[in-house]
Protein backbone atom coordinates (compact mmCIF):
# COMPACT_ATOMS: atom_id res chain seq x y z
CA UNK A 1 0.00 0.00 0.00
CA UNK A 2 2.95 2.33 0.62
CA UNK A 3 5.89 2.17 -1.73
CA UNK A 4 8.95 4.31 -1.11
CA UNK A 5 11.58 3.97 -3.80
CA UNK A 6 14.89 5.70 -3.26
CA UNK A 7 13.04 8.23 -1.09
CA UNK A 8 15.53 10.79 0.13
CA UNK A 9 14.95 13.96 2.06
CA UNK A 10 16.95 16.38 4.18
CA UNK A 11 15.27 17.87 7.18
CA UNK A 12 15.96 18.68 10.80
CA UNK A 13 17.00 16.75 12.81
CA UNK A 14 17.94 14.04 10.35
CA UNK A 15 18.66 13.29 6.72
CA UNK A 16 16.97 10.24 5.29
CA UNK A 17 19.30 8.64 2.74
CA UNK A 18 17.64 6.92 -0.24
CA UNK A 19 15.12 4.54 1.32
CA UNK A 20 13.34 1.79 -0.53
CA UNK A 21 10.63 0.01 1.39
CA UNK A 22 7.22 -1.48 0.75
CA UNK A 23 4.56 -1.60 3.44
CA UNK A 24 1.50 -3.70 2.74
CA UNK A 25 -1.66 -4.43 4.72
CA UNK A 26 -0.92 -5.22 8.37
CA UNK A 27 0.86 -3.52 11.23
CA UNK A 28 4.31 -1.99 10.81
CA UNK A 29 6.42 -0.14 13.35
CA UNK A 30 9.18 2.29 12.46
CA UNK A 31 11.44 1.99 15.49
CA UNK A 32 13.92 4.64 16.56
CA UNK A 33 14.29 7.94 18.33
CA UNK A 34 13.67 11.43 16.99
CA UNK A 35 17.22 11.63 15.62
CA UNK A 36 16.78 8.27 13.89
CA UNK A 37 14.21 9.88 11.63
CA UNK A 38 11.21 7.61 12.16
CA UNK A 39 8.80 10.56 12.44
CA UNK A 40 10.32 11.97 9.25
CA UNK A 41 9.76 8.67 7.40
CA UNK A 42 6.17 8.62 8.69
CA UNK A 43 5.64 12.18 7.43
CA UNK A 44 7.05 11.13 4.05
CA UNK A 45 4.56 8.25 3.95
CA UNK A 46 1.80 10.76 4.76
CA UNK A 47 2.90 13.03 1.93
CA UNK A 48 3.65 15.83 4.38
CA UNK A 49 7.29 16.18 3.38
CA UNK A 50 8.71 16.79 -0.04
CA UNK A 51 11.24 14.31 -1.34
CA UNK A 52 14.53 15.58 -2.68
CA UNK A 53 14.84 12.38 -4.70
CA UNK A 54 12.92 9.17 -5.21
CA UNK A 55 9.23 8.40 -5.32
CA UNK A 56 6.38 7.76 -2.93
CA UNK A 57 3.35 5.80 -4.02
CA UNK A 58 0.37 5.16 -1.81
CA UNK A 59 -2.40 2.67 -2.59
CA UNK A 60 -0.86 1.22 -5.74
CA UNK A 61 -0.30 4.51 -7.48
CA UNK A 62 -3.79 5.93 -7.09
CA UNK A 63 -3.93 9.60 -7.88
CA UNK A 64 -2.74 11.76 -5.04
CA UNK A 65 -6.19 13.16 -4.20
CA UNK A 66 -7.79 9.74 -3.87
CA UNK A 67 -4.85 8.45 -1.89
CA UNK A 68 -5.05 11.33 0.56
CA UNK A 69 -8.70 10.70 1.39
CA UNK A 70 -7.83 7.09 2.16
CA UNK A 71 -5.02 8.11 4.48
CA UNK A 72 -5.24 9.05 8.15
CA UNK A 73 -2.20 10.67 9.75
CA UNK A 74 -1.80 11.44 13.44
CA UNK A 75 1.46 13.32 14.13
CA UNK A 76 2.74 13.83 17.65
CA UNK A 77 1.36 17.39 17.67
CA UNK A 78 -1.99 16.53 16.12
CA UNK A 79 -3.99 19.65 15.25
CA UNK A 80 -7.78 19.80 15.33
CA UNK A 81 -9.95 22.59 13.88
CA UNK A 82 -10.04 24.99 16.84
CA UNK A 83 -13.41 26.74 16.52
CA UNK A 84 -15.43 23.53 16.23
CA UNK A 85 -16.88 21.01 18.67
CA UNK A 86 -15.44 17.50 18.75
CA UNK A 87 -18.54 15.91 17.21
CA UNK A 88 -18.45 18.50 14.41
CA UNK A 89 -14.80 17.70 13.82
CA UNK A 90 -15.62 14.00 13.39
CA UNK A 91 -18.46 14.90 11.01
CA UNK A 92 -16.11 17.13 9.03
CA UNK A 93 -13.51 14.37 8.83
CA UNK A 94 -16.14 11.88 7.62
CA UNK A 95 -17.33 14.36 4.99
CA UNK A 96 -13.78 14.94 3.75
CA UNK A 97 -13.16 11.20 3.50
CA UNK A 98 -16.54 10.64 1.85
CA UNK A 99 -17.67 8.36 4.68
CA UNK A 100 -21.08 8.05 6.29
CA UNK A 101 -21.53 10.12 9.42
CA UNK A 102 -21.63 7.98 12.56
CA UNK A 103 -22.24 8.84 16.17
CA UNK A 104 -19.27 10.80 17.47
CA UNK A 105 -19.64 9.32 20.93
CA UNK A 106 -19.45 5.74 19.69
CA UNK A 107 -16.35 6.56 17.62
CA UNK A 108 -14.63 8.20 20.56
CA UNK A 109 -15.63 5.40 22.90
CA UNK A 110 -13.17 3.14 21.09
CA UNK A 111 -10.56 4.91 23.21
CA UNK A 112 -12.89 5.47 26.16
CA UNK A 113 -13.27 9.21 25.52
CA UNK A 114 -16.93 9.35 24.49
CA UNK A 115 -17.53 12.12 27.02
CA UNK A 116 -15.47 14.52 24.90
CA UNK A 117 -18.00 14.41 22.04
CA UNK A 118 -19.72 17.69 22.88
CA UNK A 119 -16.66 19.58 24.08
CA UNK A 120 -15.27 22.51 22.14
CA UNK A 121 -11.89 21.70 20.62
CA UNK A 122 -10.30 24.80 22.13
CA UNK A 123 -11.25 23.55 25.60
CA UNK A 124 -9.32 20.30 25.16
CA UNK A 125 -5.85 19.66 26.52
CA UNK A 126 -3.06 18.69 24.12
CA UNK A 127 -3.40 15.05 25.16
CA UNK A 128 -7.17 15.09 24.67
CA UNK A 129 -6.81 16.60 21.20
CA UNK A 130 -4.37 13.86 20.31
CA UNK A 131 -6.70 11.20 21.67
CA UNK A 132 -9.55 12.60 19.55
CA UNK A 133 -7.33 12.61 16.45
CA UNK A 134 -6.29 9.05 17.23
CA UNK A 135 -9.90 7.93 17.72
CA UNK A 136 -10.83 9.57 14.42
CA UNK A 137 -8.01 7.79 12.61
CA UNK A 138 -8.70 4.32 14.00
CA UNK A 139 -12.45 4.53 13.49
CA UNK A 140 -12.23 5.99 9.99
CA UNK A 141 -12.36 3.86 6.88
CA UNK A 142 -8.90 5.06 5.86
CA UNK A 143 -6.92 2.26 4.25
CA UNK A 144 -3.64 3.67 5.47
CA UNK A 145 -3.34 4.74 9.11
CA UNK A 146 -0.13 6.49 10.16
CA UNK A 147 0.42 7.31 13.83
CA UNK A 148 3.43 8.87 15.50
CA UNK A 149 4.03 7.49 19.02
CA UNK A 150 0.51 6.09 19.50
CA UNK A 151 1.11 5.10 23.11
CA UNK A 152 2.77 8.33 24.19
CA UNK A 153 0.93 10.55 26.68
CA UNK A 154 -1.79 8.00 27.44
CA UNK A 155 -2.37 5.76 30.44
CA UNK A 156 -1.97 1.99 30.36
CA UNK A 157 -5.73 1.31 30.04
CA UNK A 158 -5.96 3.61 27.02
CA UNK A 159 -2.76 2.06 25.64
CA UNK A 160 -4.45 -1.34 25.52
CA UNK A 161 -7.44 0.21 23.74
CA UNK A 162 -5.26 2.00 21.20
CA UNK A 163 -3.29 -1.17 20.53
CA UNK A 164 -6.46 -3.17 20.00
CA UNK A 165 -8.03 -0.46 17.82
CA UNK A 166 -4.95 -0.23 15.57
CA UNK A 167 -4.71 -4.00 15.27
CA UNK A 168 -8.43 -4.16 14.45
CA UNK A 169 -7.86 -1.70 11.58
CA UNK A 170 -5.09 -3.95 10.28
CA UNK A 171 -7.32 -7.02 10.55
CA UNK A 172 -9.88 -5.12 8.48
CA UNK A 173 -7.27 -4.85 5.72
CA UNK A 174 -5.67 -1.49 6.47
CA UNK A 175 -1.98 -0.71 6.40
CA UNK A 176 -1.16 0.58 9.88
CA UNK A 177 2.22 2.24 10.36
CA UNK A 178 3.37 3.55 13.72
CA UNK A 179 6.57 5.36 14.64
CA UNK A 180 7.91 4.76 18.12
CA UNK A 181 11.07 5.03 20.14
CA UNK A 182 10.17 2.01 22.23
CA UNK A 183 10.75 -1.53 21.02
CA UNK A 184 8.35 -2.75 23.67
CA UNK A 185 5.58 -0.52 22.23
CA UNK A 186 6.57 -1.53 18.72
CA UNK A 187 6.24 -5.23 19.54
CA UNK A 188 2.85 -4.63 21.16
CA UNK A 189 1.57 -2.59 18.23
CA UNK A 190 3.03 -4.23 15.16
CA UNK A 191 4.03 -7.51 13.57
CA UNK A 192 6.63 -6.01 11.27
CA UNK A 193 9.43 -3.96 12.81
CA UNK A 194 11.71 -1.62 10.87
CA UNK A 195 14.63 -0.43 12.98
CA UNK A 196 16.19 2.90 12.03
CA UNK A 197 19.55 4.24 13.11
CA UNK A 198 20.29 7.90 12.26
CA UNK A 199 17.98 7.84 9.27
CA UNK A 200 19.14 4.47 7.92
CA UNK A 201 16.92 1.40 7.91
CA UNK A 202 19.28 -1.07 9.57
CA UNK A 203 17.02 -4.03 10.16
CA UNK A 204 13.58 -5.31 9.26
CA UNK A 205 12.26 -8.31 11.12
CA UNK A 206 9.05 -9.76 12.48
CA UNK A 207 8.19 -8.71 16.02
CA UNK A 208 8.48 -12.35 17.08
CA UNK A 209 12.19 -12.42 16.15
CA UNK A 210 14.06 -12.81 19.45
CA UNK A 211 17.07 -10.98 17.98
CA UNK A 212 15.06 -7.89 17.22
CA UNK A 213 16.12 -6.30 20.46
CA UNK A 214 19.77 -6.33 19.51
CA UNK A 215 21.14 -3.08 18.22
CA UNK A 216 22.67 -2.97 14.77
CA UNK A 217 26.06 -3.94 16.14
CA UNK A 218 24.83 -6.11 18.98
CA UNK A 219 24.10 -4.80 22.43
CA UNK A 220 26.16 -3.84 25.42
CA UNK A 221 25.34 -2.53 28.85
CA UNK A 222 27.63 -0.46 31.08
CA UNK A 223 27.29 -1.20 34.74
CA UNK A 224 28.55 0.64 37.80
CA UNK A 225 28.26 -1.60 40.86
CA UNK A 226 29.56 -1.84 44.39
CA UNK A 227 31.75 -4.78 43.35
CA UNK A 228 32.04 -5.18 39.59
CA UNK A 229 34.44 -8.15 39.81
CA UNK A 230 32.06 -10.15 41.98
CA UNK A 231 29.18 -9.18 39.65
CA UNK A 232 31.21 -10.28 36.59
CA UNK A 233 31.91 -13.60 38.24
CA UNK A 234 28.23 -14.04 39.01
CA UNK A 235 27.43 -13.51 35.32
CA UNK A 236 29.30 -16.69 34.39
CA UNK A 237 26.93 -19.19 32.94
CA UNK A 238 24.40 -16.59 31.78
CA UNK A 239 23.63 -17.61 28.19
CA UNK A 240 22.72 -14.08 27.10
CA UNK A 241 26.14 -12.68 28.05
CA UNK A 242 28.74 -13.04 25.32
CA UNK A 243 31.63 -11.40 27.17
CA UNK A 244 32.45 -8.95 29.90
CA UNK A 245 35.16 -6.31 30.04
CA UNK A 246 36.32 -3.70 32.49
CA UNK A 247 36.76 -0.04 31.57
CA UNK A 248 38.18 1.59 34.70
CA UNK A 249 35.48 0.89 37.30
CA UNK A 250 32.78 0.24 34.73
CA UNK A 251 31.77 -3.27 33.80
CA UNK A 252 30.83 -3.57 30.12
CA UNK A 253 28.60 -6.57 29.44
CA UNK A 254 28.13 -7.55 25.80
CA UNK A 255 25.62 -9.82 24.12
CA UNK A 256 22.96 -9.81 21.46
CA UNK A 257 19.89 -8.87 23.42
CA UNK A 258 20.23 -5.95 25.83
CA UNK A 259 17.00 -6.82 27.57
CA UNK A 260 18.31 -10.33 28.25
CA UNK A 261 21.60 -8.83 29.47
CA UNK A 262 19.68 -6.58 31.86
CA UNK A 263 17.74 -9.55 33.16
CA UNK A 264 20.99 -11.54 33.56
CA UNK A 265 22.53 -8.64 35.48
CA UNK A 266 19.51 -8.54 37.75
CA UNK A 267 19.84 -12.22 38.53
CA UNK A 268 23.61 -11.93 39.01
CA UNK A 269 23.19 -8.97 41.38
CA UNK A 270 20.77 -10.96 43.47
CA UNK A 271 23.04 -14.01 43.55
CA UNK A 272 26.16 -12.03 44.42
CA UNK A 273 24.37 -9.47 46.65
CA UNK A 274 26.15 -6.73 44.73
CA UNK A 275 24.45 -3.33 44.56
CA UNK A 276 24.08 -1.99 41.04
CA UNK A 277 24.50 1.78 41.08
CA UNK A 278 23.71 2.47 37.45
CA UNK A 279 22.99 0.56 34.31
CA UNK A 280 23.30 2.24 30.92
CA UNK A 281 22.63 0.47 27.61
CA UNK A 282 25.03 1.43 24.85
CA UNK A 283 22.69 0.97 21.94
CA UNK A 284 19.21 0.42 23.16
CA UNK A 285 16.78 3.10 24.19
CA UNK A 286 16.17 3.68 27.87
CA UNK A 287 12.57 2.58 27.45
CA UNK A 288 13.69 -0.92 26.55
CA UNK A 289 15.90 -1.21 29.56
CA UNK A 290 13.09 0.03 31.75
CA UNK A 291 10.80 -2.53 30.14
CA UNK A 292 13.30 -5.25 30.96
CA UNK A 293 13.54 -4.14 34.56
CA UNK A 294 9.77 -3.86 34.82
CA UNK A 295 9.31 -7.21 33.11
CA UNK A 296 11.59 -10.23 33.60
CA UNK A 297 13.69 -8.81 36.37
CA UNK A 298 10.91 -7.38 38.51
CA UNK A 299 9.89 -10.74 39.87
CA UNK A 300 13.48 -11.59 40.72
CA UNK A 301 13.94 -8.30 42.54
CA UNK A 302 10.72 -8.62 44.44
CA UNK A 303 11.71 -12.12 45.55
CA UNK A 304 15.21 -10.92 46.44
CA UNK A 305 13.81 -8.01 48.39
CA UNK A 306 11.61 -10.31 50.41
CA UNK A 307 14.52 -12.68 51.04
CA UNK A 308 16.72 -9.75 51.99
CA UNK A 309 14.17 -8.47 54.44
CA UNK A 310 14.42 -11.78 56.24
CA UNK A 311 18.19 -11.54 56.14
CA UNK A 312 18.09 -7.78 56.96
CA UNK A 313 20.13 -6.99 53.81
CA UNK A 314 18.04 -5.19 51.23
CA UNK A 315 19.50 -5.17 47.70
CA UNK A 316 19.00 -1.95 45.77
CA UNK A 317 17.12 -1.97 42.53
CA UNK A 318 19.45 -0.85 39.76
CA UNK A 319 18.67 2.56 38.43
CA UNK A 320 18.67 3.26 34.73
CA UNK A 321 19.25 6.75 33.38
CA UNK A 322 15.82 7.38 32.01
CA UNK A 323 14.60 10.28 29.99
CA UNK A 324 11.05 10.44 31.25
CA UNK A 325 9.68 8.74 28.19
CA UNK A 326 5.98 7.83 28.50
CA UNK A 327 6.59 4.11 28.30
CA UNK B 1 -15.35 21.23 -1.30
CA UNK B 2 -18.41 22.14 0.77
CA UNK B 3 -16.98 20.31 3.76
CA UNK B 4 -13.73 22.23 3.44
CA UNK B 5 -15.56 25.56 3.64
CA UNK B 6 -16.85 24.67 7.12
CA UNK B 7 -13.58 25.33 8.92
CA UNK B 8 -12.86 28.87 7.62
CA UNK B 9 -16.53 29.81 8.04
CA UNK B 10 -16.47 28.51 11.62
CA UNK B 11 -13.32 30.53 12.30
CA UNK B 12 -14.99 33.69 11.00
CA UNK B 13 -18.29 33.23 12.78
CA UNK B 14 -17.17 31.68 16.07
CA UNK B 15 -14.20 33.78 17.04
CA UNK B 16 -15.75 36.90 18.62
CA UNK B 17 -12.37 38.16 19.81
CA UNK B 18 -11.26 38.37 16.19
CA UNK B 19 -14.16 40.63 15.31
CA UNK B 20 -12.66 43.43 17.39
CA UNK B 21 -10.17 44.68 14.75
CA UNK B 22 -12.85 44.48 12.07
CA UNK B 23 -15.23 46.51 14.21
CA UNK B 24 -12.47 48.96 15.09
CA UNK B 25 -11.50 49.67 11.45
CA UNK B 26 -15.15 49.97 10.44
CA UNK B 27 -15.80 52.48 13.24
CA UNK B 28 -12.67 54.36 12.24
CA UNK B 29 -13.98 54.67 8.66
CA UNK B 30 -17.43 55.80 9.83
CA UNK B 31 -15.94 58.29 12.29
CA UNK B 32 -13.60 59.72 9.66
CA UNK B 33 -16.47 60.04 7.18
CA UNK B 34 -18.66 61.89 9.66
CA UNK B 35 -15.81 64.12 10.84
CA UNK B 36 -14.86 65.04 7.26
CA UNK B 37 -18.47 65.75 6.37
CA UNK B 38 -19.06 68.12 9.28
CA UNK B 39 -15.61 69.72 9.27
CA UNK B 40 -15.82 70.64 5.61
CA UNK B 41 -19.35 70.78 4.20
CA UNK B 42 -17.92 71.22 0.72
CA UNK B 43 -16.07 67.91 0.92
CA UNK B 44 -17.47 65.16 -1.28
CA UNK B 45 -18.10 61.53 -0.43
CA UNK B 46 -15.13 60.74 -2.67
CA UNK B 47 -12.75 62.44 -0.25
CA UNK B 48 -13.80 60.25 2.68
CA UNK B 49 -13.85 57.16 0.50
CA UNK B 50 -10.38 57.77 -0.92
CA UNK B 51 -8.65 58.72 2.31
CA UNK B 52 -10.10 57.06 5.39
CA UNK B 53 -11.80 54.14 3.68
CA UNK B 54 -9.81 53.25 0.55
CA UNK B 55 -6.34 53.99 1.86
CA UNK B 56 -6.69 52.76 5.45
CA UNK B 57 -9.86 50.98 6.52
CA UNK B 58 -10.27 48.77 3.43
CA UNK B 59 -6.81 47.15 3.46
CA UNK B 60 -6.84 46.78 7.24
CA UNK B 61 -10.31 45.23 7.21
CA UNK B 62 -9.17 42.70 4.60
CA UNK B 63 -6.00 42.10 6.64
CA UNK B 64 -8.11 41.29 9.71
CA UNK B 65 -10.53 39.08 7.78
CA UNK B 66 -7.71 37.01 6.29
CA UNK B 67 -6.10 36.68 9.73
CA UNK B 68 -9.31 35.36 11.27
CA UNK B 69 -10.12 33.04 8.38
CA UNK B 70 -6.70 31.42 8.60
CA UNK B 71 -6.89 31.15 12.38
CA UNK B 72 -3.99 33.58 12.80
CA UNK B 73 -1.64 31.13 11.11
CA UNK B 74 0.19 30.79 7.85
CA UNK B 75 -1.83 29.35 4.97
CA UNK B 76 -0.09 25.97 5.07
CA UNK B 77 -0.41 25.58 8.84
CA UNK B 78 -4.01 26.69 8.82
CA UNK B 79 -5.08 23.70 6.71
CA UNK B 80 -3.00 21.15 8.63
CA UNK B 81 -5.93 19.91 10.69
CA UNK B 82 -8.11 19.06 7.69
CA UNK B 83 -5.19 17.70 5.66
CA UNK B 84 -4.66 15.12 8.43
CA UNK B 85 -8.25 14.00 7.72
CA UNK B 86 -7.36 13.33 4.10
CA UNK B 87 -8.08 16.71 2.49
CA UNK B 88 -5.93 17.77 -0.45
CA UNK B 89 -3.81 20.72 0.78
CA UNK B 90 -4.38 22.88 -2.29
CA UNK B 91 -8.13 22.32 -2.13
CA UNK B 92 -8.24 23.10 1.59
CA UNK B 93 -6.20 26.26 0.95
CA UNK B 94 -8.52 27.23 -1.91
CA UNK B 95 -11.53 26.88 0.42
CA UNK B 96 -9.91 29.18 2.97
CA UNK B 97 -8.92 31.75 0.34
CA UNK B 98 -12.42 31.71 -1.17
CA UNK B 99 -14.04 32.29 2.22
CA UNK B 100 -11.58 35.08 3.02
CA UNK B 101 -12.14 36.75 -0.36
CA UNK B 102 -15.93 36.50 -0.12
CA UNK B 103 -16.05 37.73 3.49
CA UNK B 104 -13.65 40.56 2.79
CA UNK B 105 -15.59 41.65 -0.31
CA UNK B 106 -18.88 41.56 1.60
CA UNK B 107 -17.59 43.42 4.64
CA UNK B 108 -15.77 46.01 2.52
CA UNK B 109 -18.90 46.55 0.49
CA UNK B 110 -21.10 47.08 3.55
CA UNK B 111 -18.62 49.43 5.21
CA UNK B 112 -18.09 51.28 1.90
CA UNK B 113 -21.83 51.80 1.48
CA UNK B 114 -22.14 53.21 5.01
CA UNK B 115 -19.15 55.51 4.53
CA UNK B 116 -20.57 56.77 1.23
CA UNK B 117 -23.92 57.41 2.89
CA UNK B 118 -22.47 59.15 5.93
CA UNK B 119 -20.22 61.40 3.88
CA UNK B 120 -22.62 62.10 1.04
CA UNK B 121 -22.53 65.78 0.18
CA UNK B 122 -24.85 68.05 -1.73
CA UNK B 123 -22.50 68.27 -4.71
CA UNK B 124 -22.22 64.48 -5.01
CA UNK B 125 -24.12 62.41 -7.57
CA UNK B 126 -27.45 60.94 -6.42
CA UNK B 127 -27.00 58.81 -3.31
CA UNK B 128 -28.29 55.60 -4.88
CA UNK B 129 -25.79 55.81 -7.74
CA UNK B 130 -22.96 56.71 -5.40
CA UNK B 131 -23.77 53.85 -3.05
CA UNK B 132 -24.04 51.34 -5.87
CA UNK B 133 -20.71 52.39 -7.36
CA UNK B 134 -19.03 52.33 -3.94
CA UNK B 135 -20.43 48.86 -3.25
CA UNK B 136 -18.86 47.17 -6.24
CA UNK B 137 -15.58 49.09 -6.01
CA UNK B 138 -15.25 48.21 -2.32
CA UNK B 139 -16.17 44.60 -3.02
CA UNK B 140 -13.54 44.34 -5.75
CA UNK B 141 -10.96 46.06 -3.58
CA UNK B 142 -11.79 43.83 -0.60
CA UNK B 143 -11.47 40.73 -2.76
CA UNK B 144 -8.14 41.85 -4.26
CA UNK B 145 -6.74 42.73 -0.83
CA UNK B 146 -7.88 39.40 0.67
CA UNK B 147 -6.15 37.51 -2.15
CA UNK B 148 -3.02 39.61 -1.69
CA UNK B 149 -2.91 38.87 2.05
CA UNK B 150 -3.69 35.19 1.48
CA UNK B 151 -0.63 35.09 -0.75
CA UNK B 152 1.32 36.88 1.97
CA UNK B 153 0.13 34.29 4.50
CA UNK B 154 1.78 31.58 2.42
CA UNK B 155 5.15 33.06 3.43
CA UNK B 156 6.44 32.37 6.93
CA UNK B 157 5.23 29.70 9.34
CA UNK B 158 2.76 32.10 10.94
CA UNK B 159 1.95 33.93 7.73
CA UNK B 160 4.14 36.92 8.48
CA UNK B 161 4.29 37.71 4.76
CA UNK B 162 0.88 39.35 5.11
CA UNK B 163 2.41 42.33 6.88
CA UNK B 164 5.16 42.63 4.28
CA UNK B 165 2.68 42.73 1.43
CA UNK B 166 0.55 45.30 3.32
CA UNK B 167 3.63 47.52 3.61
CA UNK B 168 4.54 46.94 -0.03
CA UNK B 169 1.01 47.84 -1.12
CA UNK B 170 1.17 51.07 0.84
CA UNK B 171 4.55 52.02 -0.58
CA UNK B 172 4.06 51.08 -4.23
CA UNK B 173 0.35 51.88 -4.33
CA UNK B 174 0.92 55.50 -3.31
CA UNK B 175 2.27 56.20 -6.78
CA UNK B 176 0.05 56.72 -9.81
CA UNK B 177 2.86 55.49 -12.04
CA UNK B 178 3.45 51.97 -13.34
CA UNK B 179 4.90 50.85 -9.99
CA UNK B 180 1.37 50.84 -8.56
CA UNK B 181 -0.12 48.71 -11.29
CA UNK B 182 0.12 45.49 -9.26
CA UNK B 183 -1.24 46.99 -6.05
CA UNK B 184 -4.93 47.04 -5.10
CA UNK B 185 -4.42 50.41 -3.39
CA UNK B 186 -3.66 52.33 -6.59
CA UNK B 187 -6.62 50.86 -8.48
CA UNK B 188 -9.09 51.35 -5.60
CA UNK B 189 -7.98 54.98 -5.30
CA UNK B 190 -8.40 55.47 -9.01
CA UNK B 191 -11.90 53.95 -9.03
CA UNK B 192 -12.97 56.02 -6.02
CA UNK B 193 -12.22 59.23 -7.91
CA UNK B 194 -8.46 59.62 -7.44
CA UNK B 195 -5.67 59.79 -10.00
CA UNK B 196 -5.62 57.05 -12.63
CA UNK B 197 -2.90 54.42 -12.36
CA UNK B 198 -0.49 54.51 -15.28
CA UNK B 199 -3.21 56.32 -17.28
CA UNK B 200 -5.48 53.27 -17.11
CA UNK B 201 -9.21 53.85 -17.52
CA UNK B 202 -11.65 52.96 -14.74
CA UNK B 203 -12.73 49.87 -16.63
CA UNK B 204 -9.12 48.79 -16.97
CA UNK B 205 -8.52 49.40 -13.24
CA UNK B 206 -11.59 47.35 -12.36
CA UNK B 207 -10.34 44.61 -14.65
CA UNK B 208 -6.93 44.81 -12.99
CA UNK B 209 -8.52 44.36 -9.56
CA UNK B 210 -10.28 41.23 -10.79
CA UNK B 211 -7.02 39.96 -12.26
CA UNK B 212 -5.12 40.72 -9.07
CA UNK B 213 -7.77 38.94 -6.97
CA UNK B 214 -7.63 35.83 -9.15
CA UNK B 215 -3.86 35.92 -9.66
CA UNK B 216 -2.89 36.37 -6.01
CA UNK B 217 -5.39 33.69 -4.95
CA UNK B 218 -4.03 31.26 -7.53
CA UNK B 219 -0.47 31.91 -6.39
CA UNK B 220 -1.44 31.42 -2.74
CA UNK B 221 -3.12 28.09 -3.51
CA UNK B 222 -0.21 26.98 -5.68
CA UNK B 223 2.18 27.64 -2.81
CA UNK B 224 0.06 25.43 -0.54
CA UNK B 225 0.02 22.31 -2.67
CA UNK B 226 2.10 20.48 -0.08
CA UNK B 227 1.70 20.86 3.65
Amino acid sequence: MIDLHGAHTRTKPVTIPPLTVRLGAGTHALVGGRTDGVAVVLAICAGQLSLHRGTRRVLEGRDDDGARAALAYVPLDAALPEPMRVDEVLELAAAIRGEKTRSAESRLQVLGIGALATRAVRSLSREEKRAVALAEAVTSEARVVLVDEPLATIDSRAAAMVTEALRARARAGACVVVATGSIRDARALADDLLIFDRGVLVRRAPASDPLILAGPRGASVRVVASDTKRLAAALAGEASVRDVAFEADVLVVRGIDAVAIAAALARAAVRSTVTIESLVPDLLHDDELRAAIAGDAAGAYRAAFERAQHASVAPRVPSAHTNGSPT
Amino acid sequence: MNALLQLPVARLTRTPRAWIPMAAWSLFAFGAAVALHYASPSASAGDALQTAFGALALPLLAFAVVGVTLGGDGLARSVRSVVAFGAVPARAALAEVLVAVAASALLASVVGILVATLSHGSSDPPLARDVLATAWIAALGGAAYASLFALGASFGARGGGRAWLLALDWMLGASDGSSGILTPRAHVRSLLGGDAVASLSNVASAGMLVLLAVGFAALAVARSRRV
